[in-house]
């Protein structure tokens, strides 16, 4: 750990604001190695400290319209209920909500089930790779794995729907909403998900009509208890 | 399989420690978690502080920062509970601007030694110093600045460094590393500002 005076030398070595005493001090400690991984360390902090805030900011202007906008938050409910808040609000959309705020109450990322444990690095495929950075939530450098993937060859159900989420993440809705509506084998295990994932996009986009198709849809496919509470709301709309 | 749906998630002292500490899945959901604890405590300290909206945003964004980094360097000096440190070091960083601004302050007792924070904890930004380390780091690259950056801030494992940007094993992202602090620490001592100050002291 770095003491205080170090602390101080390095903080105003970066302002350049050592008065002549404070650069007799530098220069003196310059020569020791641990005072110069000092002012390394600190000066990749003051870096990461930036994004930290850029992230941090991106929070706070959520609070900020969450705290202007959203109805009365709910506990987590199954999916006829949230389907219900999110066609209500739908509805609201048609007198003026934003539906970005919609999306962000219901979108949440699907965890990876690809993961390989045990293969060593030469044996995983750049899909397997890939989905180490989505587990990191490093979903740029993930992008552009899909996108190398997808220049190569035809991507699978599972790559596909991978894609979408990541492309989301970075949010670039209009590709990710292509890559779900390409999952159109019913009897993939991530058709169903992919149809929820794209009357999301549907939503994020304020394509309302769009949203309402594929959630009819989606009624006829999900399980009977479901089925049935996603009718009655789509009745009463 | 189960749709997801977004759930607003409550999580304990020793939760919020864990994830960050170990760099679990849901280091977002606690970042926002923290921010609406803190949020209502520093809005009406701030707000009766001659303070403005935007004043309370920064200092809640910057006090986060603070606490992120001490739970990252195992430095953290937690005397009662997370948001409890976050509103003291929010009350400091406030304390310290209004003093700069030359505002008149009525003190509290300083709690902040306590805590284990100091004013250069709490100086997060400053001009010259991000223009100057945007500049030398720039110097280095991209691929040098993520290495870095999930090494020494992240405090992120060099396996997983080695997996999150494909280098084929734990001993290559080390090199990796080594050859960016080696090229940095060029960077610095060929910086204008570092031979300035080597230079000056030569001559005199």
């Amino acid at each position: 750990m770095t003491n205080t005076t170090d602390k101080q030398l390095i903080k105003k070595f970066l302002r350049n604001e050592l008065t002549p005493e404070e650069k007799v001090a530098f220069t003196t400690r310059k020569e020791d190695t641990s005072f110069l991984e000092a002012i390394e360390n600190e000066m990749i902090a003051v870096q990461s400290r930036q994004e930290l805030k850029k992230k941090l900011q991106g929070i706070g202007a959520d609070h900020k319209t969450q705290k202007k906008t959203t109805p009365k938050r709910f506990a987590p409910l199954g999916i006829a209920a949230s389907v219900i808040l999110l066609l209500g609000t739908i509805f609201f959309f048609n007198q003026g909500v934003n539906n970005q705020e919609l999306f962000d109450d219901y979108y949440t990322s699907y965890p990876n089930i690809y993961t390989q444990k045990g293969a060593s690095d030469d044996d995983k495929t750049l899909f397997e790779k890939t989905m180490i950075l989505y587990d990191a939530k490093q979903y740029p450098l993930a992008q552009q794995n899909f996108e190398t993937i997808n220049s190569e060859r035809e991507l699978t159900n599972g790559e596909r729907f991978y894609y979408g989420i990541t492309l989301l993440e970075v949010n670039d809705t209009k590709n990710a909403l292509a890559q779900f509506k390409n999952i159109s084998n019913t009897s993939s295990p991530l058709y169903k998900d992919a149809q929820w994932y794209l009357a999301l996009c549907y939503v994020k986009g304020n394509h309302v009509n769009k949203a309402k198709v594929v959630l009819t849809k989606l009624q006829e496919i999900v399980g009977t208890k479901k089925q049935d509470e996603i009718k009655t709301i789509l009745n009463q709309l | 399989m189960n749709f997801l749906f977004r759930k607003k998630e409550s999580y304990s002292d020793s939760e919020i420690i864990s994830i960050l500490t170990s760099r679990k899945k849901h280091e977002d959901a606690v970042l926002h978690f923290l921010y609406a604890e803190v949020q209502p405590s520093l809005t009406k300290f701030i707000l009766s502080n001659n303070g403005s909206s935007d004043d309370v945003e920064d200092i809640i964004q910057d006090a986060i920062i603070v606490f992120y980094e001490k739970v990252k360097n195992k430095q953290l000096q937690l005397e009662k509970t997370v948001s409890g440190y976050i509103y003291t070091v929010g009350k400091y960083m406030w304390y310290n601007k209004l003093r700069k601004n030359k505002k008149q302050v009525r003190l509290e007792n300083n709690d902040f030694s306590k805590i284990g924070i100091d004013e250069f904890d709490v100086e997060l930004f400053h001009t010259n110093e991000t223009s100057f380390v945007k500049e030398l780091l720039s110097k280095i690259g991209k691929a040098c600045q993520t290495v870095l950056h999930q090494s020494v801030f992240e405090k992120i494992a060099m396996d997983q460094i080695a997996q999150l940007n494909g280098y084929k094993n734990e001993q290559i992202a080390r090199n990796k590393k080594y050859r960016c602090l080696k090229e940095l620490r060029t960077v610095i001592e060929q910086s204008t500002q570092y031979q300035t100050i080597v230079n000056e002291l030569c001559y005199d």
